[in-house]
């Protein structure tokens, strides 16, 4: 059985936790992969917690489940860690990938996580790049650079095809900023 | 521009042959609205009277694609097959210069209530479609088509009843029995039917249909008579029946054209002298003829299997000499034989029917005098009867004798229990004849009713029947209600009372419920009139002002009497481009209570008390077509002519004819603003 | 030659792409989740004029589907989407579209019926159709819904079947999930798919028909005979279609397909989503040597008993999973024909039932595992309750 790779990622309705995990299956895609995300609903309104999930994998697959043993976690918000159980079934040999202004130490202590932890102010990097603290494509830099599971330059193309169609090359442009900002700053 | 000689000789799109009541509103404006329009039309058609009765599989009425899909969706369904159009004609399917003009029927059930919501989205949408609503203010229902009414000139199927002819009844007043008019006869298409049935009588009628039952108001308040619709019914009701006729008088025979000597071939004759009228001895014979007797015509022969030394030869011979002033000469061991071609003719005249299991009793015997009625059973007694004990068995391998002997031995005052169903294997002695193969064959048990001592145990007897005192009626428990099944039905208009004996049964005249096109104060089955409300409660809905709402470019109200106004709004309608509406006014024989002459002038009526009004909403520019001016006719006019608004006459609904005269008066003025007058 | 490109498409999309690519006459629909993605993605082609199709958007779902039975029988090829109540509240008009033998295809997004109010996946609104008279076909994945809306046209137009078709998927579970789907190219898709002919058109004027008229109880009975003899022509009819196009995109289909069946002792049967995470628990438990298998139905209506019992007699025992329960029912909707399918045959597995998933529930791999550990004692011949309920707290 292959190997399957599980990534999670939470955040508040609104904040395009769903687009990133959507954007990474889709870059790995681009790289030949075999991909699944998906997001995880609840009352679907803005600032609701919501879940997105994504595996890749080198085999075709076939598994309908949400992940409940994640490789990677990434918290989108720095509000979640207090509130919703983020590292749940995170394998101590993953990584948990945080939006936060707070030191490692104190994620660590909130969770109760004892494997790596990776902490970025994508909020920052959001705010100076796109002037808005929408950090779902900082976060992807983020996570790009931890678990490299696929090209950056891939990674990039893709999210600028993505956004072109809806945000404008401006924009488009920005995020990509924010990500190779965080992709780059990130201590992995 | 509308020609009436010439439309008048186009083929009809709607073939004739359908099966709407006779004078129907729909059938009328449905045709007219067909007739508006040179190019192919199609159809979409709701559930109601228009569809149900074209469409009886195998056979369609509709010369043009039609398509019916349920009750609430012809606006939806029209809007797909004019959206097919314009996608096959994109694609190159259909050629570009192919016009067909879509039309949708609804009755106003399937418009103003529940087909409301899916006409309103094929306006919004803008589909290039007319909608016709054929407005018949109702959801119009009946007794199954074997029922047996009690007419004055006896018992008679109800599809044999004609419109004048007179029926028993029963006086709500004095519990007398007494005959009124049948004014109408109304076929209510294929209903569900529910049997009724108590110890004596069964009946079979729709849910709505009303009975006459006993309302048992407790110890110390009296009880009284109460309609109930069937639906209300249950098990141990007592229900109004019908315990004898009136005096009868004996039956006239009619001629028959007889042979007699000098005739063309015939040389010789067996001089029988036909008795003109019935007697008791002639009904004996009768009665001897119907469990013994057969008819050969093609032999001239009048067969009797009574075997010698039995009463019944002997009763057979005297009644014979007695009635038809002849001996009998032609008889063995176990047949009597006369041959006669008179007689033969005579008899098979008489409606006994021929063989055995084709007995049954023509109506005319129900009209008897009470002696001649006792003689007819005591020949049946003779041939086929027995007794077992206090009680009397007639058997008959006929159904259809046995259900007749029933209703007749009821009107004689007999008690009469169910008719029981038997095969017998063949060699078994059945009253004095070995049966020569297997045969199924039925009786009944009858007795004598005993009678009560009414002087002094009348409330005990009452107890157990209201009507015991009375000397035509008496009332019997519902032992069952079982639904039969989906059967053709009629229904009877009956003046004055309103009710009328059906299989024994008291039963009202009905069908009919309410929509919200019905008007104020109109009778219906689901607005009854009574103490506490009196009729329908709310005015009707505007829904021509609604679709007005919807701002599309053509809206109409027209009436079936002024086809020259109605063709031209249809074929406006059909001409425009996009959603057309048009409200029609069909007036309907038995839910308005009106006669199948009167729907052309009702409908105009309606026009002429501004009821009605004709009136055209052009792209948001509204024309009054017709403004009665002087001639405005107040609305009794229009509501004394309907039977559904009768109840408004009396004197302590004055005040609710003032408040339909005030409201259609309101609803005037407010039109008449609008169209800028 | 055919071209497959691989994409990474959700399960409605890949709905819509069939859509797109068959391009029908008409669709009348109406939204409700989570179909809507289905008909927002056409609807943006429709804008885009990708496609041809006039596009009704329908006051309720009851018109979507009486405007798809107007458009049908006028002579176009029509097609729908909806789930859950949607399905409920067109139920009248599903039955007529059978009854009226037209051809229409519609994509059903398996949503729990309300109520509660649910709008996560279960069965219970294909399973509540499922004596409507409509062909109905189950896709594990975005990519099979996407095959089986191809196919379903082919099936639903061939001249001795004529019956609706409705392709079902799992709501959120494969329609929002964004998955590796293989897809072929518009003009292999299109040429499969061919051009509508339909007979008794209402737009053929010159040869008017009486659609729906009143059919009492001289002739109901037979007419419903003639559905009733189309729905055994669908078997060959649905045969053939599979072998063609697997002919197309060089995978084999059937009406139930089996995963390392051929010598399993112990079989779990599930639709839609579920297969999937069966077939990872199979090829967990296969590398520890034991002996299980899968069955996956595509289609349940027609159901072809024969295969049924041709593939799972040789199993020892076989749990049948229901996303639906047939309240007042012994067992749920699969349980019960599959089991009555075997009720001639001498030789025959145990067989029970599981209802589980109900209102979205998740079918989760300890589940499965525990259900193949169950089957151990079941075919040792302790059958217990044959009923059982599987992911519900006690």
């Amino acid at each position: 059985m292959a190997s399957i790779l599980e990534i999670r990622f939470h955040g508040r309705g609104g904040q395009g936790a769903k687009t990133a995990a959507a954007l990474l299956a889709e870059a790995a895609l681009e790289q030949g992969k075999f991909v699944q995300s998906f997001p995880e609903y609840g009352a679907e309104r803005q600032g609701a917690p919501v879940k997105a999930f994504v595996r890749i994998s080198d085999e075709p697959i076939t598994i309908h489940t949400s992940i409940k043993n994640p490789h990677i976690v990434v918290v989108v918000d720095p509000t979640l860690v207090k509130s919703v159980p983020v590292a749940d079934g995170l394998d101590k040999g993953g990584a948990l990938v945080v939006n936060t202004t707070d030191p490692v130490d104190f994620i660590r202590e909130k969770t109760g996580y004892l494997g790596k932890i990776v902490t970025i102010d994508a909020t920052k990097i959001a705010i100076e790049e796109l002037g808005k603290p929408v950090t779902n494509t900082a976060m992807l830099g983020a996570v790009q650079k931890v678990s490299n599971i696929v090209n950056i330059e891939v990674l990039k193309d893709y999210t600028t095809k993505h956004f072109i169609h809806k945000l404008g090359e401006e924009l488009t442009r920005r995020n990509i900023n924010a990500l190779m900002r965080a992709y780059n700053e990130v201590q992995a | 521009m509308v020609n009436i000689r010439e439309l008048a000789v186009e083929k009809e799109r709607l073939a004739p042959g359908h099966r709407m009541c006779p004078g129907c509103g729909l059938a009328i404006a449905s045709r007219m609205i067909l007739k508006a329009t040179k190019d192919p039309v199609v159809v979409a058609n709701a559930t109601g009277c228009l569809e149900v009765s074209t469409t009886i599989y195998p056979f369609t009425a509709w010369r043009i694609p039609w398509i019916h899909n349920a009750f609430e969706n012809a606006g939806a369904t029209i809007s797909g097959v004019e959206s097919a159009f314009r996608a096959l004609k994109k694609k190159g399917k259909i050629s570009s210069d192919k016009e067909i003009k879509f039309l949708a029927f609804g009755g106003d059930g399937g418009t103003y209530d529940i087909g409301l919501q899916s006409l309103s989205g094929a306006l919004e949408r803008g589909h290039d479609f007319v909608y016709v609503c054929v407005d018949n203010e109702g959801y119009m229902n009946c007794l199954s088509l074997d029922s047996l009414i009690q007419t004055e000139e006896g018992l008679k199927k109800i599809t044999d009843l004609r419109v004048g002819e007179k029926v028993y009844a029963f006086d709500q007043k004095t519990g007398n029995l007494v005959l009124k008019r049948c004014t109408g006869i109304f076929d209510n298409g294929i209903k569900e039917v529910f049997e009724v049935s108590t110890d004596h009588h069964s009946i079979k009628a729709t849910s709505n249909h009303p009975f006459l039952v006993v309302q048992r108001n407790g110890k110390q308040t009296r009880s009284s008579l109460a309609w109930k619709k069937l639906e209300n019914l249950k098990q141990g009701d007592e229900v109004v029946t019908l315990k004898r006729i009136a005096k009868g008088k004996s039956y006239t025979f009619k001629k028959i054209i007889a042979s007699k000597k000098g005739d063309y071939k015939v040389n010789k004759i067996n001089p029988v002298t036909l008795p003109k009228r019935t007697s008791p001895e002639l009904m004996e014979f009768f009665g001897l003829f119907v469990g013994d007797g057969w008819v050969r015509e093609e032999k001239t022969e009048v067969g009797f299997a009574l075997p010698e030394k039995k009463e019944g030869r002997n009763r057979l011979i005297q009644t014979f000499r007695k009635a038809f002033g002849q001996d009998i000469t032609s008889f063995d061991k176990l047949y009597v034989y006369i041959y006669s071609v008179n007689l033969s003719r005579f008899i098979t005249s008489l409606g006994f029917g021929k063989g055995a299991k084709s007995k049954t009793l023509p109506s005319w015997v129900f009209t008897l005098p009470e002696d001649e009625k006792e003689a007819f059973v005591r020949g049946l007694m003779l041939s086929d009867g027995y007794k077992l004990g206090e009680s009397n068995r007639y058997v008959s391998a006929s159904p259809e004798l046995l259900r007749t002997l029933r209703l007749l031995l009821q009107t004689m005052n007999y008690r009469v229990g169910k008719i029981h169903i038997q095969t017998k294997k063949k060699g078994t002695f059945v009253v004095y004849r070995k049966l020569l193969e297997d045969s199924s064959y039925g009786y009944i048990a009858f007795s004598r009713k005993k009678k009560p001592d009414m002087k002094r145990y009348l409330s005990q007897i009452k107890q157990r029947d209201y009507l015991a005192d009375n000397q035509w009626f008496s009332t019997e428990k519902i032992t069952s209600i079982k639904l039969v099944k989906k059967e053709p039905t009629l229904d009877l208009r009956v003046e004055g009372e309103h009710n009328f004996i059906a299989d024994g049964i008291v039963v009202h005249n009905t069908g009919i419920q309410r929509s919200s096109s019905t008007p104020f104060g109109a009778w219906t089955n689901t607005s009854q009139v009574g103490s506490a409300h009196q009729g329908k409660e709310q005015f009707r809905k505007d829904l021509t002002a609604i679709i007005a709402g919807h701002h599309i470019p053509y809206v109409a109200q027209a009436s079936i009497h002024n086809y020259v106004d109605l063709l031209k709004k249809a074929e406006k309608a059909f001409n425009v481009k996009g959603p057309a509406f048009i409200n029609v006014i069909c007036p309907c024989i038995p839910g308005w209570k009106i006669s199948s002459n009167q729907t052309v002038q009702v409908a105009k009526l309606a026009v002429d008390t501004c009821f009605w009004p004709l009136f055209e909403i052009e792209n948001d520019v509204w024309t009054l077509n017709f403004d009665p001016g002087e001639n405005k006719k107040p609305m009794t006019e229009w509501l004394k002519l309907q039977g559904r608004f009768k109840h408004l006459f009396r004197p302590e609904n004055q005040d609710r004819l003032e408040k339909i005269q005030k409201h259609i008066d309101e609803r005037w003025e407010w039109l008449k603003k609008q169209c800028g007058k | 030659m055919v071209q497959k490109t691989k994409q990474a498409r959700t399960g409605a999309e890949c709905s819509a792409e069939a859509m797109r690519q068959i391009n029908p006459d008409v669709v009348a629909a109406y939204p409700i989740t989570p179909q809507t993605p289905i008909m927002h993605a056409f609807s943006q082609y429709v804008a885009d004029g990708k496609v041809d199709t006039e596009f009704i958007t329908v006051e309720s779902e009851h018109s979507a589907m009486s405007a798809c039975v107007g458009s049908s029988a006028a002579g176009a090829r029509t097609m729908t989407a909806t789930s859950a109540n949607g399905l409920a509240l067109m139920w009248e008009v599903v039955y007529i579209a059978a009854s009226t033998r037209l051809p229409i295809v519609m994509n059903v997004v398996n949503r729990a019926l309300s109520g509660p109010i649910n709008i996560h996946c279960d069965h219970s609104d294909s399973m509540g159709c499922r004596d409507t008279g409509w062909i109905q076909l189950y896709s594990e994945n975005g990519e099979e819904a996407y095959e089986n809306t191809l196919m379903a046209v082919r099936i639903a137009e061939d001249p001795n079947v004529l019956l609706p078709v409705m392709v079902c998927q799992d709501g959120f579970i494969t329609s929002h999930s964004v998955e590796t789907v293989e897809l072929i190219d518009d003009e292999s898709a299109r040429g499969f798919v061919g051009e509508y002919h339909p007979k008794d058109a209402l737009l053929d004027t010159d040869k008017p028909v009486t659609y729906g008229p009143l059919d009492l109880f001289d002739y109901y009975f037979e007419h419903k005979m003639q559905q009733i003899d189309a729905m055994e022509h669908a078997k060959d009819a649905i045969r053939k279609v599979f072998d063609e196009f697997g002919q197309l995109t060089g995978k084999k289909y059937d009406f139930f397909e089996g995963y390392l069946l051929e010598d399993a002792e112990r079989v779990i049967v599930c639709a839609n989503s579920s297969a999937g995470t069966t077939k990872v628990v199979v090829d967990e438990l296969r590398a520890k040597g034991e002996k299980v298998g899968l069955l996956k139905p595509r289609v349940f209506r027609p159901f072809l008993a024969e295969q049924v019992v041709e593939k799972l007699k040789h199993a020892k025992s076989v749990a049948i999973l229901d996303r639906a329960a047939s309240f007042g029912g012994h067992g749920g909707p699969f349980f019960n024909e599959f089991r009555s399918a075997f009720h001639e045959e001498k030789e025959k597995p145990a067989i029970i039932n599981y209802i589980y998933g109900l209102g979205g529930r998740e079918l989760d791999l300890a589940q499965l595992r525990a259900i193949f550990e169950e089957l151990k004692a079941v075919a040792s011949g302790d059958v217990g309750h044959n009923v059982r309920y599987s992911g519900v707290r006690e």
